[in-house]
């Protein structure tokens, strides 16, 4: 067996060694343990195959559709009774089984169409933040202090803004008349408020409905003098940047 | 409910959560879609609940779902014309150079589907069956009804391909000089 016919061979070989006891593998691994560079070959192709697959085991099936497959399928597999006819066998009844998990599916997850809803992104949140460190943010924006409860709980050191639920919803910060910015056509409310002499400016996107995943945990960004926690809850998009440290920000969530 | 039928329930479950969520990933490979894998998977459970008891091996549910699976997909959509050629085309770069396995590092799981589905294909349902690391290389070929030689080769190629692609989207992700906090994870947010 020459290494390409080995490599050829061990190309197909699982990285999480699956196929270790499988003989048409045998002499291609024998080969890799003989020959450095088959065997450096080998050690690389199974590492990226290992990151691949890892990346790949991360993803995870949108909430409700084990509980969609079971009840439609408990409908098309009920036995029918003695002397009946086979009418469960009609492929009618598969297209009422098949829309009636449907309707079970989008109650589960509690949308209308079922398509995946585009929405404000984290992305664009952090290009709003860069503009307004670069001058973009008017000289009227909401302070905290004039948004009664809720500015002090943005300013309470005592409250963590991604741990905590925050006390607000889309209609009072309109209510607020809070600085709003349209993103492709989706808000986006922008308040300023301090923490221990800080300054920090929060972005909030109210979410549509069915949006997905229906929460995001918190992850950083930065770039130049700019940092930024983005995260979601089925509310809002939210992002809380600073010019401050990636610390102090983290610290707030 | 009759104990038979009770039983044929748990075993059917049993089924379902042991197999839904590989089922899915494979099928937001091929669909592209999240609705479009959610309804792969569910008609080929249904398909299952229909047909599956004339199944004599048990033991090869497994690639029989995924077989029903794939079929339902191509079943589903007019053949792409590319993929009459695709298998014309050179055999993918043997060596993986270390930066490969750098960028593949770097991006998340979204990001490697994203990826996946780029790939042409005739290889992307074999190189994702091989991914999720499910079935072996024999099976990918019963489930996908071609000969061993036939997914060792596409395999082969579809790598190239797809480290072409995790190339190019993490020389993406650099070109925003955007910088991640440690420990913290990437956007997973719709674009």
């Amino acid at each position: 067996m020459t290494n390409e016919e080995a490599q050829f061979r061990l190309q197909g070989y699982r990285p999480d060694g699956s196929d270790a006891q499988d003989p048409a593998f045998a002499e291609a691994l024998a080969q890799a343990e003989r020959d450095p560079a088959l065997r450096a070959w080998f050690a690389r192709e199974r590492e990226f195959d290992g990151v691949v697959a890892g990346h790949l085991a991360t993803v995870k099936p949108p909430p409700g559709l084990r509980e969609s497959i079971l009840a439609g399928t408990r409908m098309s597999s009920t036995p029918p009774p003695a002397n009946s006819p086979a009418w469960w066998r009609q492929p009618w009844f598969y297209g009422l089984a098949a829309a009636a998990t449907l309707a079970v599916l989008l109650s589960l997850v509690g949308i209308g169409p079922w398509r995946p809803v585009s929405e404000v992104t984290g992305n664009a949140l952090f290009r709003v933040a860069l503009a307004d460190m670069a001058g973009a943010h008017p000289g009227d924006s909401k302070h905290a202090d004039m948004l009664g409860g809720f500015g002090a709980w943005l300013e309470n050191s005592a409250n963590r803004l991604a741990a905590d639920t925050m006390p607000i919803t889309a209609a009072q910060l309109r209510s607020y008349g809070c600085r709003t910015l349209d993103l492709a056509g989706r808000e986006v409310f922008e308040i300023c408020f301090t923490r221990n002499g800080a300054w920090y400016h929060v972005y909030l996107a109210p979410r549509p409905a069915g949006a997905l995943p229906r929460a995001i945990e918190p992850y950083g960004r930065q770039q130049d003098e700019l940092f930024a926690m983005t995260w979601a809850d089925e509310q809002f998009v939210y992002m809380v940047s600073s010019t401050t440290s990636a610390d102090d920000l983290q610290a707030l969530l | 409910m009759l104990p038979n039928t009770r039983m044929a329930s748990e075993v059917f479950n049993d089924l379902v959560d042991a197999h839904y969520t590989p089922l899915y990933r494979f099928a937001l490979s091929l669909a592209r879609r999240e609705a479009d894998a959610c309804d792969l998977v569910q008609q080929t459970f249904f398909i299952w609940a229909k047909n599956g008891h004339q199944l004599r091996e048990k033991s090869k549910a497994k690639t029989w779902l995924f077989t029903t699976l794939y079929r339902e997909f191509l079943r589903g959509r007019r053949r792409d014309q590319r993929s009459q050629s695709i298998e014309d085309l050179p055999p993918a770069a043997q060596e993986v150079p270390s930066e490969d396995i750098d960028h593949a590092r770097r991006l998340d799981g979204v990001q490697v589907v994203e990826a996946l589905q780029e790939v042409d294909e005739v290889f992307r349902a074999p190189l994702t069956l091989f991914y999720l690391q499910d079935l072996s290389y024999q099976e990918i070929a019963d489930a996908l009804d071609v000969p061993i030689g036939t997914v060792m080769s596409r395999l082969s190629r579809g790598k190239g391909q797809l480290r072409k692609i995790l190339a190019r989207k993490e020389a993406a992700n650099s070109d925003e000089r955007v910088v991640e906090f440690p420990n913290h994870q990437r956007e997973r947010v719709n674009e």
